[in-house]
């Protein structure tokens, strides 16, 4: 797949999307990227998977799990397991259920919205921040959505930019390949900007 | 000659019942294709419908979501021109795979006062669910968990007792964490009373063996566990979320079943495993498909 060609459609992305947002959204990338991985996918309308982050875990999925099965999620992932060994050791089951609720969707289901709002922090593995901002800022992101001016242009808009990028030729990739390409652009036009 | 008179004569009055006959032969000819296209309505929207249900079991919820509207357009259009219980049933169905619940209840009481018995019942189905949803919204658990309660004993609507059996045992394991060990036993194996209950009504349903999987997971039963994640997976789930949920469920289940079984049995199990994984194309047994790291 040709690099550039993805690298002048996300810069085309980003500055059509970018004019729905408030001058350094934390929402903006989360949104272009996780549009993108979805659409790939072809599993979900962006727009209700994005909305029913507010009720993350909650609707469907049981949000009750064993405590063996979150002992096991912190020990099989070699740097969770570093950064939370003193509560691993203590066993304290309170502060892991805590880091449970907000780490398992990223790192557990890999959800692209919310892996590319804490990407620095999953680059600094800095796993504590991202549990103690994950409420904080997952409802600042989703406020800037909902206070998206002409929702219905957005949301359009979106649609159409997931639809150039699958006539790219990128739905022929499996999706970490993709996820892995876009994160690298993602990085290079942030540098950029 | 006269033959000929004659016979004009016994073919005057014959076209005149034919030309007498047009007006009525036009109106049934109208009111034919006006049926025909009423039973195709009808028809294309049961198409439409079960095309987006198809779709929805294989996770392409946008595309499902575009045929339900279809089909609601088409029924709205329907009862304006001719109510009638089936139009308003479909309408009631393709609302509520939109999460319409108000507007769903009201085509089902539409359906029921014109004929349709399920229909009655659906109605008061679907506005105990919207009302348990706003309870829970609202803060008012227990009495969210009553009305989800009700629907899972009582439903006959299989899209709302699915939902509302899965808001039930996911309040009863959040109860876990704060009770002993008798009463953990006892939550969790009321739990298991009311999936199985739900299994024996829909056996084929793939969210309820994942249901059930995670329930027996709590109970530390990890063979059995494996095994009902493996039919959730093989008999569909209803979203992504679900769909690596699930995934991870299974993967959980080799890491502890690995480190527990006694070597025979081990053998057995993951010779099974493997072939699964096999067909799921998964790169090793630890990493589904999906899994980007």
């Amino acid at each position: 797949m040709d690099e550039k060609e993805l690298i002048s459609f996300l810069k085309q992305a980003r500055s059509v999307i970018q004019d729905f947002f408030p001058v350094d959204s934390i929402a903006l990338v989360p949104v272009i990227f996780s549009s993108l991985i979805w659409s790939l996918n072809r599993r979900r309308a962006i727009k209700s998977q994005i909305l029913e982050m507010r009720i993350w875990l909650e609707p469907e999925t049981l949000k009750n799990k064993p405590v063996e099965f979150i002992l096991d999620f912190f020990e099989s992932i070699p740097d969770l397991k570093s950064a939370y060994a003193e509560e691993l050791a203590d066993h304290d089951l309170r502060a892991l259920r805590t880091a449970f609720k907000a780490l398992y969707p990223i790192l557990g289901l890999e959800n692209p919205f919310l892996e590319k709002l804490f990407s620095e922090e999953l680059k600094k593995r800095d796993y504590r921040r991202i549990v103690s901002d994950f409420h904080p800022r997952l409802t600042q992101a989703l406020a800037e959505i909902e206070a998206v001016p002409g929702k219905r242009n957005f949301w359009k808009t979106l649609k159409e930019i997931s639809e150039a990028f699958l006539s790219l030729g990128w739905s022929l990739m499996t999706e970490s390949q993709v996820r892995e390409e876009l994160k690298k652009i993602f990085d290079k036009l942030g540098t950029e900007a | 000659m006269s033959f000929d008179t004659n016979n004009k004569k016994t073919v005057k009055p014959g076209l005149k019942n034919v030309k007498s006959f047009i007006p009525a032969i036009l109106i049934l000819s109208i009111v034919l294709i006006l049926l025909n296209g009423c039973a195709s309505s009808l028809q294309k929207a049961k198409v439409n419908l079960a095309q987006g249900q198809r779709l929805e079991n294989s996770f392409q919820t946008e595309e499902a979501a575009a045929f339900y509207q279809k089909t609601l357009k088409e029924m709205e259009k329907e009862v304006r021109k001719n109510p009638s219980s089936q139009a308003y049933l479909l309408k009631g169905l393709a609302e509520f795979k939109l999460n319409k619940w108000s507007e769903a209840a009201s085509s089902f009481s539409l359906a029921a006062s014109l004929g349709e018995d399920k229909a009655e019942s659906w109605a008061g189905e679907v506005s105990l669910y919207g009302l348990a949803l706003s309870f829970e919204e609202l803060g008012l658990e227990q009495s969210a968990v009553r009305l989800y309660s009700i629907l899972s004993n009582k439903g006959k609507f299989s899209p709302v007792v699915r939902a509302a059996v899965g808001k039930l045992i996911d309040f009863q394991l959040n109860s876990l964490e704060e009770v002993g060990e008798k009463d953990r036993e006892k939550i969790l194996s009321n739990s298991l009373k009311i999936i199985e209950k739900a299994l024996a009504e829909e056996p084929a349903c793939g969210f309820y063996h994942y249901l059930l999987s995670q329930v027996l997971s709590h109970q530390k039963n990890y063979l059995e566990s494996f095994e009902e994640a493996v039919m959730a997976r093989e008999l569909g789930l209803p979203s992504e979320e679900i769909y690596r949920d699930n995934d991870n469920q299974i993967v959980f289940c080799y890491r502890t079943l690995s480190q527990t079984l006694p070597l025979e049995p081990l053998a057995e199990f993951k010779a099974i495993y493997q072939h699964w994984i096999n067909k799921w194309n998964w790169p090793d047994e630890e990493t589904p498909a999906w899994k980007g790291r």
